[in-house]
């Protein structure tokens, strides 16, 4: 069957089986592989993608559902050469080590700021609460979310 | 081939229709978080995947003649989210933001949660005390049924072939709580899991007590001894030690990956009193 999407704001079309998860088409239809297959039962977050405006675990999201559905990803939020805020907030704090899980949480808390721009300490804990992190700990993680919230490094509410 | 099929349905007519014409396994779909997974695993033998997701009206949370009305696609974030659950159902308002995390719950649905039927669902417990009653629409017309007989084991929910459930209705009870034992807060499936609802009288005795436990049987159960313990009284230490002793004999809690049976016994009994406590000094 064919399946369209609003990947990263441009029109993309493919060929899918129904049984295809979100995470298989992005991955192996249209080769973006930002999103990570870690537990492949939406217990990691690792996967994390956008879906219109929510974060969702792409691993159990079936693909067919998604027609027409705007879908963000890892690879769409640099422009051109200009890192996303958050990225750049998750280099300024260390916030990476082996970056297998970066892109979940960069996209989870891409929604949760979207959301609500000044979320507090608390907040942001239970927005990435279902994305997890072997390497850091959380503690680089969070303070980056909040950094980036604040406006610092992002040329925001300078 | 993998012998699956996809039909995404535009309203609840085709839906029917489509469940009643089509001749092998159809397994129907909404926010995908127990199907998906089952897929992967194996555990979903090849079927037409029906997509009711697009069905809106059987989305929304409002408050109908009394009883507050559910639709059976309203996500367990929406139910996280509304204020009116917190002010009138905080038994269920707790659970939703109990389960899982945010992330699965803008995707996992209500009626998602107890027709799957895992004797662990967090919605069980709470829509239990909260007299929930389930209503199926399907070839033959509407009906309904308390979600205790809607329950009918491990993973088995009274829902035939050919029904969709449409939405519940629950008694709004503002003496209500919800607690959850999980191995961590967020992304756990319970250990072990209670609800408590009651009503008082102005000299502070309990009037009315519904009582119910997740995880500890081979679905959400009702506790009839534990609340019998507390009608006409006050709470007091007492009191709660008489309604844990009173719990052997209404739950069946099994060893387990993530507890054994002893634990969940002897948790069950905090947790209760935990719950009372939460929903007997909530203000109204």
């Amino acid at each position: 069957m064919i399946l369209r999407l609003l990947l990263n704001g441009k029109p993309v079309t493919t060929t899918i089986r129904p049984e295809q998860t979100l995470l298989s088409v992005l991955r192996e239809n249209l080769g973006y592989t930002g999103a990570k297959e870690g537990c492949g039962v939406g217990e990691c977050g690792a996967c994390t993608v956008i879906l219109g405006q929510r974060a969702v675990k792409s691993c159990t999201v079936l693909a067919a559902q998604c027609e027409g559905a705007s879908v963000r990803t890892v690879e769409g939020l640099a422009q051109d050469d200009r890192l996303h805020p958050l990225q750049q907030a998750f280099i300024d704090h260390n916030a990476v080590q082996c970056g297998f899980c970066t892109g979940g949480f960069l996209l989870t808390a891409v929604a949760l700021l979207e959301r609500d721009p000044h979320p507090s300490r608390r907040e942001i804990q239970e927005a990435i609460s279902g994305n997890l992190c072997r390497c850091t700990g959380y503690v680089q993680i969070i303070d980056a979310i909040a950094a980036c919230a604040a406006g610092e490094g992002s040329g925001e509410g300078q | 081939m993998s012998g699956f099929a996809f039909q995404s349905a535009g309203s609840l007519e085709e839906a029917l229709a489509v469940l009643a014409r089509t001749e092998g396994e159809t397994r129907i779909v909404a926010g995908g978080t127990n199907v998906v997974p089952a897929i992967r695993d194996g555990r979903q033998p090849p079927a037409l995947l029906l997509d009711i997701s697009r069905l809106d009206g059987l989305r929304g949370l409002r408050e109908e003649k009394g009883k507050l009305w559910i639709g059976a696609l309203t996500t367990l974030a929406e139910l996280a989210a509304s204020p009116l659950l917190a002010e009138r159902a905080p038994a269920l308002y707790q659970a939703a933001n109990s389960f899982a995390d945010p992330n699965t719950r803008g995707r996992a649905t209500v009626a998602g949660n107890i027709t799957n039927a895992s004797p662990g669902a967090d919605m069980a417990p709470p829509l239990l005390v909260l007299e929930a009653e389930v209503f199926l629409t399907g070839p033959a017309g509407h009906r309904s049924l308390p979600l205790r007989e809607y329950l009918t084991g491990p993973f088995r929910a009274a829902l035939t072939r050919d029904e969709i459930v449409t939405h519940l209705t629950i008694s709004p009870q503002v003496h209500s709580a919800f607690i959850k034992i999980g191995l961590r807060r967020a992304m756990a499936i319970s250990v072990a899991t209670v609800a408590v609802a009651l009503e008082k009288a102005t000299d502070g005795a309990v009037t009315a007590c519904r009582i119910a436990f997740g995880a500890l049987g081979p679905t959400a159960l009702r506790a009839p001894q534990a609340e019998s313990v507390f009608l006409g009284r006050q709470p007091d230490s007492a009191l709660f030690a008489a309604a844990a002793a009173a719990i052997a004999g209404d739950i069946q809690p099994r060893d387990g990956l993530r507890g054994t049976r002893e634990y969940r016994l002897s948790a069950a009994g905090a947790i209760l009193e935990r719950a009372f406590s939460l929903a007997y000094y909530k203000e109204a």
